[in-house]
């Protein structure tokens, strides 16, 4: 038949790809070309009867075992031990085995091994007859509704049987060629060439006789069986078992016209990428529909000239005298304005003539005229007022209070620090800020009063934190230095403050500062280049020298402040911490430059040089609160006095570990000063508002004046500041005010020259009524006798 | 578009200052597209300062390409005209001492 026979042959062709070990030779070639195909290609499997003399004997079982052949991309010729020399390792190094397989086509296959559990579960799913629909799809279409047809056309009622029966057969012939999937190809074979899978059978049925492995026996036997109930279905396996030998295409011709014959069965199918239809559907167009719209034109107009040489020559004429025009009035223009800016700017900075200084100064004679009208009695008390009572009081004095001085802006912060002007003695700059940690503002701000004008400051300084402290330089006054909370030092001039509010110069806000509040700075010696230079004390315990070169303030630590009483502490990570002391004062020694002492808040008072950086020449236990200030007698160069939260006033002498005199005030006390007109007398002020003056000489116990200078309950008292010239103090309180005092006479005694002491300057005098004093207190050195080797013990 | 009628010379003897700057007279485009017609229109002069026509011509071709079709160019040195434009798209100056030009855009 014409039509199967391209049919039979794909699906041979099929078979033998599939089935490694086929064994159909020797078949008596109904199919030439096949029959011719197969010996070739088992040529070689005939021959390997012959049984090389290494070939293991193999049980029946093992024999029946199938064994899949496997192809593997590795070929295993190629050595894995290749190495190669490195040169970058300096070794030999594994070479990568080149990849022996290239991947062309990478395509997920939606066929199922019959005998996987997907394919059992898919059949059972989809019934008998889908397995064979199954079967079907998996060999050449056109072959599929034959077989069915002719097997079914064997019994009406016993689709089923018939059904299995084929599958018999398919198995027979799959597994006579050892294939695992032959009944896929069941179909084909039946249908394709009816004579075939008889012929399969019957093959395998000699192979198993003559004793081939190959074959397994349970297919083989369902081969038989199958190939008995197509004997005994019906006269339709009778032929195909009579075609064997005959044509093949008889069998199919037979199997045509038996499907003619018979109903088809509806055939489920199994969608797969071989199996497809074309499918087409029509849909309606979409009905056209015309839409149109006009836009405006975009605007147009005319434009008519004449071009005649002298037209275009006059227009340039025309055009050129407007520009020289032009120029002319911007050359006139533009100098004015400059000379006018220029002129305004020097008016304001540093011209005095200039209408806006004059007025400043006309403003301020105004302002101090008005003061003194208005303060006219205060200024007269300040000048000419003397108590009259102390006349009557032995050994007592009072304060009389003249002006109050304060700054409405400043009013919430505290005095932190008052300092008078070395040369100007009625200037003196009050720093405001917060001494307490809690109630800490972004601003601060140095007032500069003068004692002329009580009702505002000469000089205003705002700065960016609470500022702690101020030292007037000693030759330049109009340098102020200032120490900031925020650790930062300053140097404001006074003379460019009336135009600029920025200090001269600032220690670098990230590199070179304190790492905490500065307490106090104050002015050094000059360096010998001429260079002014300060010291500054913080509470991270570092005191530095800043020496103020051409731009920038230049800093070196002077020494840190190590307590000598702890040894290094050990951190939590296994670092040791050297405790610092926390520097609250310095005072530098009268006439030892080098030497300074440092207060801190421990209480201890260190006596340091600035020769050297490690190391305390001697170390006070002066205080068990923090020192809050130090400073030494204008007189005896030795002598210095300290006061401290701990309630006590203490006088010391350099060198002597023990102090001369303590005092208690029964309250933390803020700040205490020698007085410079006398070496005996001292005044203190203290936290409950009170300004206690001491004279050693009239008493050592008693202080001969105590007053209450701010209502004890609102207020507090912080520093104080005695006027060099006058007699005047000023002590500062916790609301930015600053109240001046006069002493009255019996505050400052000074010491009556007897006839004796009559060569005496009042220096000298003021230096004798102290030692006479200390005398009294001092304990006697002992005068070590040396060891005396000459003498020979007694 | 170029027309060449007549040559006078503009020498004159007492005061001979010889302008030779782009002088607009008339010009409603917008700032950018009138400085780019300024340059181009005085470089394409300049270029073809002895023939008028290619001298248009290229501002023509040049003012097609950036500002889109359909421009003309005019460049004489004694002409009339009367034109009817796009608004926004007429520029007329003066540029040599001698030459005027006018360009503008009609589609």
């Amino acid at each position: 038949m014409p039509r199967s026979k391209p049919v039979l042959r794909p699906g041979t062709s099929v078979l033998k790809n599939k089935a490694s070990g086929v064994k159909l030779h020797g078949t008596q070639g109904g199919e030439g070309s096949r029959v011719d195909l197969e010996d070739a290609e088992n040529w070689g499997r005939a021959r390997t009867l012959i049984k090389p003399d290494d070939q293991l004997e193999l049980s029946e079982a093992e024999l029946k075992e199938e064994i899949a052949r496997v192809l593997t991309i590795r070929t295993p010729q190629l050595s894995e031990g290749l190495v190669i020399w490195s040169h970058k390792d300096a070794a030999f190094v594994q070479r990568a085995v080149p990849a022996a397989g290239v991947l062309v086509l990478d395509m997920p296959s939606t066929c199922l091994h019959i005998d996987s559990a997907e394919a059992r579960e898919q059949a059972a799913y989809l019934g008998s007859a889908g397995r064979i629909t199954l079967a079907e799809t998996m060999t050449v279409t056109k072959a599929v509704p034959k077989a069915v047809k002719k097997e079914s056309r064997k019994g009406g009622a016993e689709d089923e049987e018939e059904d299995e029966e084929g599958d018999g057969e398919g198995d027979g012939d799959g597994d006579g060629e050892g294939e695992g999937e032959g009944k896929e190809h069941a179909g084909s074979l039946s249908d394709g060439a009816g004579d075939a899978p008889v012929q399969g059978s019957e093959t395998n049925l000699q192979k198993d006789e003559a004793g081939d492995g190959q074959a397994k026996a349970d297919a083989s036997t369902e081969a038989i069986e199958g190939a008995g109930e197509g004997d005994e279905a019906g006269v339709e396996a009778g032929e195909g078992d009579e075609a064997s030998t005959a044509d093949g295409e008889d069998g199919a011709e037979d199997g045509d016209a038996a499907a003619e014959a018979l109903p088809s069965r509806p055939v489920k199918k199994v969608a797969n990428q071989f199996n497809f239809c074309d499918r087409a559907a029509l849909t309606y167009n979409n009905p056209y529909r015309t839409l149109s719209t006009q836009t405006e034109p975009p605007p147009r107009d005319t434009f008519s000239e004449q071009v005649m040489q002298w037209i275009i020559y006059d227009a340039y004429a025309k055009d050129w005298e407007d520009k020289q025009a032009g120029k002319e009035k911007e050359v006139k223009a533009v100098p004015k304005q400059f000379g006018r800016q220029a002129e305004r700017k020097l008016d304001e900075r540093t011209n005095p003539n200039s209408s806006l200084n004059r007025s400043i100064r006309a403003a301020k004679t105004i302002e101090r005229m008005l003061n003194q009208n208005t303060s006219d009695d205060i200024a007269k008390d300040c000048r000419y007022y003397e108590d009259g009572s102390d006349e009557f009081r032995e050994g007592a004095g009072t304060l009389l209070p003249l002006w109050k001085f304060f700054y409405e802006p400043t009013k919430k912060f505290h005095v932190t620090n008052i300092c008078w002007n070395p040369r100007y003695h009625d200037m003196f700059a009050v720093t405001m800020g917060y001494l307490e940690f809690m109630k800490q503002s972004p601003t601060g701000a140095v007032c500069v009063f003068t004692m002329k004008n009580p009702s505002y400051p000469e000089y205003v300084l705002h700065t960016t934190s609470s500022v702690m402290t101020a030292e007037f330089h000693h030759e330049q006054v109009n340098l102020l230095a200032v120490g900031l909370y925020d650790g930062s030092v300053a140097v404001y001039d006074l003379q460019l403050s009336s135009t600029q509010q920025e200090p001269v110069f600032r220690s670098d806000s990230v590199h070179n500062k304190h790492c905490d509040m500065v307490w106090q700075v104050t002015w050094g010696q000059d360096t010998p280049d001429g260079e002014l230079n300060l010291y500054s004390v913080s509470n991270d315990g570092q005191v530095f020298n800043w020496v103020l070169t051409s731009s920038t303030l230049h800093q070196t630590t002077v020494i840190s402040l190590v307590l000598e009483r702890s040894a290094p502490v050990a951190g939590p990570d296994g670092t040791t911490l050297t405790i610092t002391g926390c520097g609250t004062a310095i005072a530098f020694h009268p006439t030892n430059p080098k030497v300074f002492l440092v207060g801190t808040e421990e209480g201890q008072v260190f006596k340091c040089s600035t020769e050297y950086t490690s190391m305390y020449l001697l170390s006070y236990g002066a205080h068990h609160m923090p020192v809050h200030r130090i400073h030494f007698n204008y007189y005896l160069p030795d002598i210095f006095i300290t006061c401290s939260a701990d309630w006590r006033i203490k006088i010391w002498e350099d060198g002597r570990t023990e102090p001369l005199f303590v005092f208690d005030l029964h309250c933390s006390v803020g700040d205490v000063q020698w007085a410079p007109y006398s070496s005996t007398v001292f005044a203190a002020v203290t936290l409950d508002g009170k300004a206690h003056v001491y004279d050693l000489n009239v008493s050592r116990y008693q202080p001969i004046c105590v007053q209450n200078i701010v209502s004890r309950k609102k207020n507090r008292l912080t520093r104080l500041a005695f006027n060099k010239k006058h007699p005047i103090i000023v002590v500062g309180d916790e609301r930015g005010t600053v109240t001046s005092l006069k002493l009255s006479p019996n505050l400052r005694v000074k010491p009556k020259a007897t006839k004796k002491q009559a060569h005496l300057t009042p220096h000298e005098l003021e230096v004798l009524k102290m030692d006479k004093l200390l005398a009294l207190v001092r304990e006697p050195f002992i005068l070590q006798r040396p060891a005396d080797t000459d003498q020979p013990p007694e | 578009m170029g027309d060449a009628q007549n040559e006078p010379k503009k020498e004159e003897g007492e005061k001979k200052v010889l302008h030779t700057y782009a002088l607009v007279r008339y010009c409603d485009m917008v700032d950018e597209m009138r400085t780019e017609a300024m340059d181009l229109s005085a470089n394409a002069c300049e270029k073809h300062s002895t023939n008028n026509e290619s001298a248009a011509r290229m501002i023509k071709e040049n003012m097609d390409k950036k500002f889109g079709p359909s421009w003309h160019a005019v460049v004489g040195e004694g002409y009339g005209f009367e034109i009817s434009y796009e608004v926004k798209h007429l520029m007329y100056m003066y540029f040599g001492g001698n030459l005027a030009i006018c360009v503008w855009k009609c589609s």
